[in-house]
């Protein structure tokens, strides 16, 4: 290559900054993903904004522990935070399998490992999604929480925690069906013939990314 | 230095897909060799994925904007030049809209909410950060196209699909939005509040969800582009300050779009699902609406979070751009280089800790007033840095008067006059009195309106020969240039003088208030002024487009000696940028006047006992 | 190939460990927030709790991203470029608290 020659009769500095490569060591795909990732969080933090700043400007507050206090198939028995607790569970638990497929696809290039953690992932996306599905039923149907309502205090607290956790909810909905992509395309092995396991890792950051905002959609709705 | 001549056949000759080639760990494998697909008109002229195809189309999808966004401005300056007056011509256009020739207030509201619109977001958003990124970044850092051609074409398409439901919108029965382009609920919020609160609204929503998309796709491969795919020696501190402007205006957009988004989100669920985000106490016809426990200001918290980078978004690229035209056309290097570069910095950082000084009147908590004062006047002092180090640049230099240097130097000019005012503005204790003035106009327009449109135009001039290897003509754009300078002036400077007598922005008729009467034949010469100045800005499509068919053809490929590697290019230059292999980097892109060289390109190695830096 | 299987088994190690924190002080959160509110409230030490959580939510989204977005073996910068734009959240979060807060002052003047 021509500038290699060139580089022999004008030294150019080897550092990472001075063009050529990129001065993180990450392919332009990873990078582009990191940053919509930050990008992501404004708009999540747009919204728990809102919600920091309605929830101030409220005399009094719905208590968690009142709201968030039953468990499918135990009717009338009052357990806070239970459910809650198992889909927060779930949520992590789906994010270890994903960086195990991330690991899989990086180190070993495992094929077979990696489509297995993936669909693990997907699995647990799925129950995620769907134990939050039980959860919004039972508030709006048995609890009569709705946008306009709400039988434990504030109907603020209604509106906002729909449009949250629903928002959060889309997101996961998007992660698992583009893990399904994915996992595909690995079972199919188009990432065996490209070389490159990267766009598992990719996927990965942005399971990885729903998790994290879940860590404060939790803190803000069930702890705090 | 002559120019390059570049012989295909006796270089490497590139070929290849122009999609990078970069490993996973972010090293650049140019792959000159491959076999090219054929373009067809579809692919090379509609959905291309050319950084240079797309900036063009950013430009004229731009220009059309600006076209509509400033005729809308002429119109509704009629009314409030000639209250009252009827033109029946008015009536043939626009009917209803204009009963017995006279623009109705709802017309006006939708004018003015369109204009502001229009012009913030498609054309000095799209049309300016749109055109000069996609053109420039991967021509002055030494890539072949952008990190992502295809996002990048998406890019593209979600603004132009934004503008198609923004055109549409002003079709409706009930005509386009007229809540203001703040959009500030509760007029956004309530479908009943206003004729454009309704359908018009949720166009302008859609509109503007499509915009926002389009922003981030766009903001994403300009960051990625920019960090990752320079090429050799091209080294942060020896880019251009157009790609440092550039730069950090997509990291701007990046962090505050989606804010808006957020809060468009909001905006509409409280239009359709009935939530109550911004909705508390409002009662309609004398009923009480059902939403109720929100907060208004809530929204222009979270509007002013994404708009006040907004306006920095605006004109960050256009001090880029003035920054390069400057330096090239006074052949001197750029005056503090780091100064520049960390001004840009200061600016953006600061841009996002002052949103609340567009809000001193709604009742904000005075302590957290008072913190947004300081920082907002913060904002001062990198402002004055980079106008200094323009003026230190231009000082003593061997000035050539290019239409695209008088546009540079005049934004330099706007940029002062606006600056000023906003350091009234910035302080709560007179914002209240000025608020909502034609004071405020009369600065916003300045400072970031024409500034915005003086770098674009100094952009334009300046790159027309890359874009279309023709030329522009002179003569027109030095007519284009005065008209717009004087005329740019005789609208906004004497509103300076309408606000601080209280006259209120925003007003269909001051036919209420007699002491504003005395403003009436001033009202009338703003009309006819900015009349004049959109005239102006049509000979400027003529040359434009004239010049694109018709101009002057380029035969060098480096017409203004300039320094930085989009001149290295040929002189029509193919997908791919260079028909060779990717040039390398020396040195930094100001090296003009130098050792009694006029100029030396960026490609020239150092020589003996020359240091590359500043 | 040993050495990168040593270091793979080290890795999936430290993927196990991160998951062991995560659920420790995930289970730590919800049992302080059944048994210990009221014992909080009732002394108006409630923000003492509520720190606590933010604390420990801030240690979690700290584990994910450093071991599982493996941001922990990247390059520094790309660490801060990623973190600095947090700082205008922040920022954001101290403003609108505050502003919430005079929002009920407002109210009830």
């Amino acid at each position: 290559m021509m500038a290699e020659a060139t580089l022999t009769t004008t030294a150019v500095s080897p550092s990472r900054w001075n063009g050529g490569r990129s001065p993180f060591k990450v392919s332009w795909g990873k990078l582009m993903m990191w940053y919509f990732l930050v990008g992501d969080s404004f708009s999540f933090a747009s919204f728990l904004i809102t919600y920091g700043a309605l929830r101030f400007s409220y005399e009094s507050w719905p208590a968690p522990t009142d709201v968030f206090s039953s468990f499918p198939f135990l009717e009338g028995v009052k357990l806070p935070l239970m459910f809650v607790s198992f889909m927060t569970f779930t949520l992590i638990m789906s994010s270890v399998t994903m960086v195990l497929a991330v690991h899989y696809g990086n180190h070993e290039m495992n094929r077979k490992k990696v489509v297995k953690w993936l669909s693990l992932t997907i699995l647990g996306g799925i129950i995620f999604l769907g134990s939050q599905a039980w959860e919004w039923t039972h508030l709006i149907v048995d609890e009569h929480m709705t946008l306009s309502q709400n039988p434990f205090g504030a109907p603020a607290f209604g509106w906002l925690f729909f449009t949250i956790t629903g928002f959060h909810g889309f997101h996961v909905l998007t992660g698992v069906v583009i893990n399904c992509i994915v996992t595909a395309k690995v079972a199919r092995g188009d990432y065996d013939r490209k070389g490159s396991y990267e766009m598992v890792e990719k996927i990965g950051l942005y399971w990885h990314f729903v998790d994290l905002v879940w860590v404060f959609v939790f803190m803000a709705f069930y702890l705090l | 230095m002559s120019d390059q001549v570049i012989n295909p056949a006796i270089r490497p000759v590139f070929t290849g897909d122009p999609t990078h080639q970069q490993d996973s760990t972010g090293e650049i494998h140019d792959h000159g060799h491959h076999e090219h697909h054929k373009d067809n008109f579809i692919t090379k002229y509609i959905f291309s994925q050319d950084h240079k195809m797309i900036a063009k189309q950013f430009l004229v999808t731009g220009m059309f904007w600006a076209l509509v966004g400033g005729m809308l401005s002429v119109i509704f300056r009629v009314q409030l030049g000639y209250p009252n007056q009827a033109f029946p011509i008015l009536e043939t256009i626009f009917g209803k809209w204009a009963p017995g020739g006279i623009i109705s207030p709802d017309f006006y509201y939708m004018l003015i909410t369109m204009h502001g619109t229009i012009l913030v977001f498609f054309v000095l958003t799209a049309g300016l950060s749109g055109t000069f990124a996609n053109l420039l970044i991967p021509l002055q850092i030494g890539a072949r196209d952008m990190a992502s051609p295809f996002l990048n074409m998406l890019s593209y398409w979600f603004f132009f699909l934004a503008g198609v439901v923004m055109l549409t919108s002003f079709f409706l029965p009930d005509g386009a939005s007229d809540v203001g382009w703040t959009a500030y609920p509760p007029l956004s919020g309530v479908r009943e509040a206003s004729p454009g609160s309704g359908a018009g609204m949720d166009f302008w929503l859609i509109g503007m969800t499509l915009f926002i998309f389009s922003s981030l796709l766009g903001g994403l491969n300009y960051i990625t582009t920019v960090l990752n795919l320079r090429t050799k020696g091209m080294s942060m501190s020896k880019m251009p300050l157009t790609i440092w402007a550039l730069l950090i205006t997509a990291v701007l957009g990046l962090l505050s779009f989606p804010v808006l988004l957020g809060a468009a989100i909001l905006l509409i669920f409280d239009r359709t699902i009935g939530t109550s985000f911004y909705l508390d106490n409002i009662f309609i016809n004398g009923h009480a609406l059902a939403n109720d426990g929100g907060n208004a200001i809530l929204y222009q918290h979270l509007f002013w979070f994404l708009g006040h980078p907004e306006v920095y978004i605006i004109i960050l690229p256009a001090f880029g751009l003035v920054s390069e035209v400057l330096a090239t056309n006074a052949r001197k290097p750029i005056f503090g280089y780091r100064a520049m570069i960390l001004s840009l910095l200061a600016i953006a950082i600061i841009a996002f800790v002052v949103w609340a000084h567009h809000m001193f009147v709604t009742g904000l908590n005075p302590f957290v007033a008072s913190v947004f004062v300081f920082l907002t006047l913060l904002v001062a002092v990198p402002s004055a840095i980079k106008v200094f180090n323009w003026i230190a640049t231009v000082w003593q230099g061997n000035i050539k008067f290019t239409p695209a240097m008088l546009f540079a130097i005049g934004f330099v000019s706007m940029f002062i006059s606006g600056g000023l005012t906003g350091i009234f503005l910035g302080n709560s204790a007179l914002d209240i009195e000025l608020h909502d003035t034609y004071f405020v106009i009369a600065h916003f327009h300045i400072v970031m309106g024409v500034s915005a449109f003086f770098g674009m135009f100094a952009g334009v001039y300046h790159w027309f020969p890359k874009m279309y290897s023709k030329m522009m003509n002179n003569t027109l754009g030095y007519i284009h240039f005065w008209i717009t300078i004087v005329g740019a002036y005789l609208i906004f400077w004497p509103m300076h003088y309408m606000g601080l007598a209280g006259v209120p922005r925003r007003y269909y008729s001051f036919d209420a208030f007699q002491s504003f009467n005395m403003f009436g034949s001033l009202n009338e010469f703003i009309t006819l002024a900015a009349m004049l100045v959109f005239f102006a800005q049509i000979l400027f499509l003529i040359n434009f487009f004239y010049s694109i068919f018709y101009g002057r053809k380029l035969t060098t490929a480096n017409p203004w000696q300039s320094n930085t590697l989009e001149w290295t290019t040929p002189i029509k230059a193919g997908h791919g940028n260079w028909p060779g292999d990717l040039p390398t980097v020396y040195r930094w892109p100001y090296d003009y006047s130098k050792n009694g060289d006029e100029y030396i390109p960026q490609t020239t190695p150092l020589r003996e006992g020359e240091t590359g830096g500043h | 190939m040993s050495n990168e299987h040593a270091e793979s088994v080290k890795m999936v190690k430290l993927i196990l460990k991160t998951t062991l924190w995560l659920s420790i002080i995930t289970i730590v959160e919800i049992v302080a927030a059944v048994l210990l509110t009221d014992l909080f409230v009732k002394n108006n030490m409630l923000i003492v709790l509520n720190s606590f959580y933010i604390i420990m939510s801030l240690a979690k989204a700290f584990f994910i991203v450093s071991v599982f977005m493996h941001m922990k073996f990247e390059v520094k910068f790309l660490a801060l470029t990623v973190l600095i734009p947090m700082g205008f959240l922040l920022f954001a979060v101290i403003t609108m608290l505050a502003e919430g807060n005079s929002w009920l002052e407002m109210r009830n003047y």
